[in-house]
C-alpha cells in the first residue's frame, strides 16, 4: 500500500515543476513532525528569494493530499497542536528522489559534460550571476551553441538542489561537497 | 435569451444560409433585411453602436450592435462596410451568448492546486496578479536568461497579439509560439521571399474575372471574401476553380464547370508548377512583367562561388549574408558591385545590369509616372518600358566570362523555373496529384487565358502539408508570372493605412529584442531563416526544449488567446505546458490552455473592446471595434494589461519620457495618431458618423494604385509600419520578384530550394508506405464549421446545439468497408496517438482519405482537460513531420486506421441540442459583477 501512495507522491512531484525541492525540504524536516507554524516558517524560509504563487500551507496541502504527510490533530483540552509528520510513503518518495544521488548521476551521466557541472559548481562557492556564469564558460567545450548554451547545464544542477538561486547562483553545501 | 431580438428560429436561419453558401443568389450590394431595423418609440433607450465584428479571425465585418438600457440585444450588418457589405455570420450574431456567458472570467486568479489537477482558482487582486507575473518573469530572465520564457498566442484579437512582439521585447526573447507558424505565416513569409509581405491577399470584392479558391473556404468562416462576399464573387466569375482535396460546399459550383481538382493531400506544389507549365508551354505569361519587375532575366551560374552582400529587409532578427550564384558584376570585373544583377540584353547581344541599389536599369533614372487608369476605384499603371530599350532574355543560355577569365554558361532564372516545371508537366503530375492532366490544362487555361482575371485566393489549406513556404512560392510565382501581382482583384498584401489596428502589440518606447538573442530562437539550428524572419519559434522546438532541457531550458510563458493545441504534436505540448514553472493567462475562459497556468486574468469581449481595425487583406477598410457594453466583474482590455505588466516590471512601454506606461484611451491614441492627428476619441466620433474609411481614397500612392512597384510605394513594408525608401521594386534582396530565392539559396545550400518545388509529404502514403499497412487511411482538417471559429464558442449554446460533436468525413464506401454507419463514434488512430469522432458519411471525399475536424474541447467536461484527450485531432500529429524551411506541422494528410468505438461517445460530454447542461449556458446579463 505505502509503494502504491508513494507513485502518487512521485507523481506530485513530477507534476509540480519549480516547486519539486521546497515539496522535497517539506517532506525531509518532517521526519521529525513539525507544527503548523513551524513548518510553515520553515518552508517560508526555504522560499527566501524564490517566488511563487503558492503559500506554505498550500504546498503542505499537495503533500497531505498525495498522502506524503499526514497531519497529527490537536487533542482538546491538551497542549497538543496541529502537527505534521512524513507517512511511509512519503519516506519511500524521499528516498526515491535523493538528491545527493541524483547528482552523482547527473555528473556520471555524461563525462563530457562533468567538468562543466564542476566548473560551475567550483565557480558559484561565490555566489554568480548568470552573465557571470556565462562570461566563465567562454571556450567551454561543452558549451556549443547553437546545440547547448550555458543554462543548458544550470538548470540540471539547480533541479537536483548542487545550487540555489538568491538573485544569484550559489553553490549549496552539497553541491560543494560533489566539487570538493 | 430575454431581451435579445434575434430569435433561435431566425439564428438557425441564418446559420442554414452560411452554411449552404452555393444555393445564395448573388447580391449587388448590402442586403436590406440586414440593414438596421427602425427602432420603436416606446423602447426605452437604446443606442446603435458601430463596430467591427471579433467573433472569428480575420475578416472585418462592419456591424451594428443594438443596446437597449446598456445591454446588447442584437448584432447587424453594417451596411457602411463595403468589404463585408452588410452581412454578418452566426459567429457574430451569437456574440451575446459569449458576452453574456455564466461561465466567463471576471476576476484575477491563481491557482492552488499542483498541475494535472483542477486548478482550483481562487480570486486575487489585479495588484497581486501583475506584481507575482512581473517579478516571476523577472526573477526566470535573471536565472536562464530571456529566451526561456516565451510568449503563446493565437492569431486572432488584434488587440491580443503582445506575445507577437511586446512581450518579447518586455523579457528580451526570440521566442513566441504562435499559431501564425501554421496559419498565415507561411504565406505571409512565403510571399516576402517572392514579392511582397502578405501578397497572398485578393480583394475579392472587386471581382477576379477567374475566381480560383486553392485550399481556402471563405464561404463558411473567416478571412477575406467571407460568406456572402464569396459566394457572389464565385457565381460573377467567368470561370470558378477549386483545388482542395475534399469537395467543399463551393466546389460544388466548380464541379458543375469541370473546374474542382480534387489533388492528393499535401501535393500542391506539383499541381501549381503543372499550371506554370501550361501557362509557359502556351506562352501565356505576361512577357513585360517578367522581364522588367521579376530576377527571371538574372543569369544563373552553376559554376560560380557563391556571393553576395548584407541584407536584412523587413525580417526582424539576424542580417543575413547574401551567397547567390546569380550573376552579378562584381563576379565578372574586379572592383565590380555585387549589387548589380547581370541579364542577357537581346537587342544588343551583351551584359547589362540592374542595380539592386538604386533600383534602376543600366541607364535609367526616376521619371515621371503616366497617369494610369482607374479601375475600382484605385490607379492601374502600365509597365514601364525599358529605356533606354533593352530586351534582357529570359530563355535560352549563355556563355559569359568571369573576372579570372574563366568561360561559363549562364542560365536565365525563367529558363530554370520552365525547366522545372516541365518535371512536372500536367501528365507528370498527375501520377502525383491524381488529377487527370486534361482537369489540369483546362484549368491552367481558364485562369491565364487573358490578362488581369485575378488573383488566387489561396489559404492555410496548403500551409499545413509539411511543404508550406515552397506551397506559397510556387502559387506567388505563377500569379506573378501571370501579371496578376498588384493588379485589380489580384494579389496584393495587407491594406495600407497609417492606423496601427495592433493594440498593446508594440511597446516603442522598450528596448527591443536584441540581434544577438535571435541566434537562439528555438528551432533555429534546424530551420535557419527562423533568426532572420524573427516572428516565431517552431513550436515543436519549444515543446522539446521544455521536455529536455535542451538547447537551453524553458520555463515560463505568456499567454494570450490561442491555444497550445493548434499545432504541433497537441499531446505533447499539453505535457509541456504542465511542465513550466510559470504561467500567466489573459482569457475570457476556463480553457483547456489557461488551466496550465498560475496566474489567470479576465480579458473584455469584443462587444466591450474599442480598437482600430484595418483590413488585414487587401480590402481596403479602415474603421473600428467599438465599445458597446461594459464589462463584467474586474475584465480588463488586453492592451491594458500588458502595459500594466510593463510598469510592474519597470520596462517603458511607451517612447514618452513623462508618460512610459499610458492608460488604454492613451495607447488608442498612439494608434491612431499616425493617422491625421486624429485622438481615438475623434477617431471613434468620426467612424461612428461616417462608417469606414476607404484606404484607396485616404493613401492613393501607397494602396490606391496597383503595380505599386512602378512607383516605388511597394517596398514601404506592411501597413503602419512604414520604413520605405520609396524605391521602384520589391522589398527583395534582389528588388525583384524573386521567382529563384536569394534567401533560400543562402541559408538553406544545396537542398534544391531555391526555385519553387514539390517536396513529397512526410507522412504520406508515397512518403513511408510502411505506414500504410497498419494505417491506411490519409486524415486531413481543418476545414470551416459555421458556428465555430477554431477552438472558439463551444460553449455557447445556439452554436453548440447545431454541432454538438466533431464529425470525421468518410467516403460512404470507406465506411461500408470498416462497417460504420452515420452517426457512430469511432475511434481514429495514428502512430501517436487516439481519438474519438462520430461518422458523417460523404461521396465529396477520396475512398482513401477522412476529414477530421479540429480544435475540438468540451467546455462541459472536468478540468482541467475539459475533454481535450477525446476528441482533438492533433493529438495524432507527428511533431517533427514539418515544411524544412519554416516549420509548419504536418496537420493535413498523415495516416491513420479508424474503427467503431464500442463505447460509443465519451460519458462526460454534451452530444445532443437537448442535453440540459446547455440551459446553464444561457445568457446572464442581470449577473455581471
Amino acid at each position: 500500500m505505502p509503494e502504491r501512495q508513494a507513485d502518487n507522491v512521485l507523481a506530485l512531484l513530477d507534476n509540480a515543476s519549480g516547486h519539486r525541492l521546497v515539496l522535497l525540504h517539506i517532506l525531509s524536516l518532517c521526519v521529525v513532525a513539525q507544527t503548523t507554524p513551524e513548518l510553515d516558517a520553515a518552508t517560508s524560509d526555504y522560499l527566501k528569494g524564490q517566488l511563487t504563487v503558492f503559500t506554505p500551507a498550500t504546498l503542505r496541502q499537495w503533500l497531505l493530499e498525495a498522502g506524503g504527510l499526514e497531519r497529527i490533530e490537536p487533542v482538546e483540552g491538551e497542549t497538543r497542536r496541529e502537527a505534521w509528520r512524513i507517512t511511509a510513503a512519503g519516506q519511500i518518495a524521499l528516498g526515491a528522489m535523493s538528491l545527493s544521488r541524483q547528482l552523482t548521476g547527473l555528473l556520471d551521466s555524461s563525462p563530457k559534460h562533468r567538468q562543466t557541472y564542476l566548473s560551475i559548481l567550483r565557480f558559484c562557492t561565490t555566489p554568480r550571476t548568470r552573465e557571470e556564469i556565462e562570461e566563465h564558460l567562454e571556450g567551454d567545450p561543452s558549451v556549443c551553441p547553437p546545440k547547448t548554451y550555458p543554462s543548458t547545464f544550470i538548470a540540471p544542477l539547480e533541479e537536483v538542489g548542487a545550487i540555489r538561486w538568491a538573485d544569484k547562483w550559489a553553490t549549496t553545501d552539497m553541491g560543494k561537497q560533489a566539487c570538493a | 435569451m430575454i431581451g435579445l431580438t434575434l430569435s433561435r428560429r431566425s439564428f438557425m436561419t441564418a446559420t442554414a444560409v452560411a452554411g449552404v453558401a452555393a444555393a445564395v443568389l448573388p447580391s449587388a450590394g448590402a442586403q436590406p433585411a440586414l440593414r438596421p431595423r427602425p427602432v420603436p418609440k416606446d423602447a426605452g433607450k437604446i443606442e446603435k453602436i458601430r463596430s467591427c465584428c471579433r467573433a472569428c479571425g480575420k475578416m472585418e465585418c462592419g456591424v451594428w450592435v443594438t443596446v437597449k438600457d446598456g445591454r446588447a440585444i442584437s448584432v447587424e450588418g453594417d451596411e457602411s462596410c463595403f468589404m463585408s457589405r452588410g452581412n454578418c455570420c452566426t459567429k457574430s450574431k451569437s456574440s451575446m451568448q459569449a458576452a453574456y456567458h455564466p461561465d466567463r472570467l471576471k476576476y484575477p486568479m491563481k491557482r492552488t492546486a499542483p498541475k494535472g489537477q483542477d486548478p482550483k482558482w481562487v480570486r486575487i487582486s489585479w495588484d497581486e496578479a501583475l506584481k507575482t507575473s512581473a517579478a516571476k518573469f523577472m526573477e526566470i530572465k535573471k536565472k536562464y536568461g530571456g529566451e526561456s520564457i516565451f510568449g503563446l498566442c493565437g492569431t486572432s484579437r488584434v488587440w491580443s497579439m503582445a506575445p507577437y512582439a511586446s512581450f518579447k521585447s518586455l523579457v528580451g526573447t526570440p521566442n513566441a509560439v504562435v499559431a501564425y507558424q501554421i496559419c498565415k505565416g507561411p504565406r505571409h513569409w512565403g510571399t516576402q521571399m517572392t514579392d511582397l509581405y502578405a501578397s497572398a491577399w485578393i480583394a475579392g470584392y472587386e471581382r477576379p474575372k477567374v475566381y480560383v479558391q486553392w485550399g481556402s473556404a471563405t464561404e463558411i468562416s473567416n478571412y477575406d471574401e467571407s460568406g456572402r462576399v464569396t459566394v457572389d464573387q464565385m457565381m460573377e466569375a467567368e470561370h470558378h476553380i477549386v483545388v482542395n482535396p475534399r469537395l467543399q460546399n463551393t466546389g460544388t459550383h466548380a464541379n458543375r464547370q469541370g473546374l474542382w481538382l480534387p489533388l492528393r493531400p499535401g501535393t500542391d506544389a506539383a499541381m501549381a508548377l503543372a499550371w506554370i507549365d501550361v501557362v509557359i508551354k502556351n506562352k501565356l505569361y505576361d512577357d513585360a512583367f517578367i522581364r522588367r519587375w521579376t530576377n527571371g532575366p538574372y543569369l544563373y551560374v552553376e559554376d560560380l562561388e557563391p556571393g553576395g552582400f548584407d541584407w536584412q529587409g523587413p525580417g526582424r532578427g539576424e542580417i543575413i549574408a547574401l551567397k547567390t550564384r546569380l550573376l552579378k558584376q562584381s563576379d565578372i570585373r574586379e572592383g565590380g558591385d555585387p549589387k548589380k544583377f547581370m541579364v542577357w540584353d537581346e537587342l544588343s547581344s551583351s551584359l547589362k545590369y540592374f542595380d539592386a541599389e538604386t533600383g534602376y536599369w543600366e541607364g535609367e533614372s526616376k521619371k515621371p509616372l503616366p497617369p494610369g487608369e482607374m479601375v475600382h476605384g484605385a490607379k492601374l499603371l502600365p509597365i514601364s518600358p525599358f529605356d533606354p530599350l533593352k530586351k534582357p532574355a529570359i530563355f535560352g543560355s549563355y556563355e559569359v566570362t568571369l573576372k579570372n577569365g574563366k568561360k561559363v554558361k549562364a542560365v536565365p532564372v525563367f529558363q530554370k523555373l520552365a525547366d522545372r516545371a516541365a518535371d512536372y508537366s500536367p501528365e507528370k503530375s498527375e501520377k502525383i496529384t491524381g488529377v487527370p492532366a486534361a482537369k489540369v490544362i483546362a484549368a491552367a487555361k481558364a485562369y491565364a487565358g487573358k490578362p488581369l482575371n485575378g488573383g488566387i485566393a489561396y489559404m492555410l489549406g496548403i500551409e499545413q502539408s509539411g511543404n508550406a513556404i515552397q506551397n506559397v512560392r510556387a502559387l506567388a510565382v505563377l500569379v506573378g508570372i501571370t501579371g496578376n501581382f498588384d493588379t485589380p482583384a489580384g494579389n496584393r498584401g495587407y491594406t495600407f493605412s497609417l492606423v496601427n489596428p495592433l493594440a498593446g502589440e508594440f511597446a516603442f518606447g522598450a528596448p527591443p529584442v536584441p540581434f544577438k538573442q535571435y541566434s537562439k530562437v528555438l528551432g533555429g539550428e534546424k530551420f535557419p531563416l527562423l533568426a532572420w524572419w524573427g516572428k516565431w519559434s517552431d513550436a515543436t522546438a519549444v515543446w522539446d526544449a521544455v521536455h529536455t532541457g535542451k538547447p537551453y531550458p524553458v520555463k515560463a510563458c505568456l499567454h494570450e488567446s490561442g491555444s497550445f493545441f493548434s499545432q504541433s504534436n497537441a499531446h505533447y505540448a499539453q505535457k509541456a505546458m504542465e511542465k513550466l514553472e510559470f504561467q500567466m493567462s489573459l482569457e475570457l475562459w476556463h480553457s483547456v490552455t489557461s488551466e496550465t497556468a498560475d496566474i489567470l486574468v479576465p480579458v473584455l469581449h469584443w462587444l466591450e473592446v474599442d480598437c482600430p481595425r484595418v483590413s488585414q487583406s487587401a480590402h481596403s477598410g479602415i474603421g473600428a471595434t467599438c465599445k458597446a457594453i461594459e464589462a463584467p466583474g474586474e475584465c480588463k482590455h488586453d492592451a491594458e494589461i500588458i502595459i500594466q505588466l510593463f510598469k510592474y516590471s519597470g520596462v517603458p512601454w511607451s517612447r514618452d519620457k513623462n508618460n512610459p506606461w499610458p492608460d488604454l484611451e492613451g495607447e488608442l491614441d498612439i494608434c491612431v495618431g499616425g493617422w491625421k492627428n486624429y485622438t481615438w476619441k475623434k477617431y471613434r466620433e468620426e467612424f461612428q458618423k461616417n462608417g469606414w474609411w476607404d484606404a484607396k481614397k485616404e493613401e492613393p500612392d501607397a494602396w490606391g494604385t496597383y503595380r505599386r512597384y512602378e512607383n516605388g510605394q511597394l517596398r514601404a513594408g506592411p501597413t503602419w509600419f512604414r520604413y520605405g525608401d520609396g524605391k521602384p521594386g520589391f522589398l527583395t534582396p534582389t528588388m525583384k520578384m524573386e521567382l529563384w530565392s536569394t534567401l533560400l539559396e543562402s541559408k538553406h545550400p544545396g537542398q534544391d530550394l531555391e526555385l519553387p518545388s514539390h517536396l513529397e509529404p512526410h507522412d504520406s502514403p508515397v512518403a513511408r508506405p510502411e505506414l500504410y499497412k497498419e494505417y491506411p487511411l490519409t486524415a486531413i482538417s481543418g476545414r470551416r464549421i459555421p458556428v465555430y471559429f477554431h477552438s472558439e464558442h463551444r460553449q455557447l449554446p445556439w452554436c453548440r446545439e447545431l454541432w454538438p460533436v466533431p464529425k470525421m468525413e468518410i467516403n460512404p464506401a470507406t465506411a461500408a468497408k470498416i462497417g460504420v454507419k452515420q452517426g457512430d463514434w469511432v475511434w481514429i488512430e495514428s502512430p501517436y496517438g487516439k481519438i474519438r469522432q462520430t461518422v458523417d458519411i460523404y461521396a465529396g471525399i477520396a475512398p482513401n482519405v477522412i476529414n477530421l475536424e479540429h480544435a475540438w474541447w468540451f467546455p462541459e467536461a472536468k478540468p482541467p482537460y475539459h475533454g481535450f484527450y477525446h476528441s482533438n485531432c492533433n493529438i495524432l500529429v507527428n511533431k517533427d513531420a514539418q515544411c524544412v524551411i519554416g516549420g509548419s506541422s504536418t496537420l493535413r494528410g498523415y495516416p491513420v486506421k479508424v474503427y467503431k468505438a464500442a463505447e460509443g461517445a465519451p460519458k462526460d460530454i454534451i452530444t445532443s441540442a437537448n442535453d440540459e447542461r446547455l440551459k446553464k449556458w444561457l445568457p446572464v446579463p442581470e449577473k455581471r459583477g
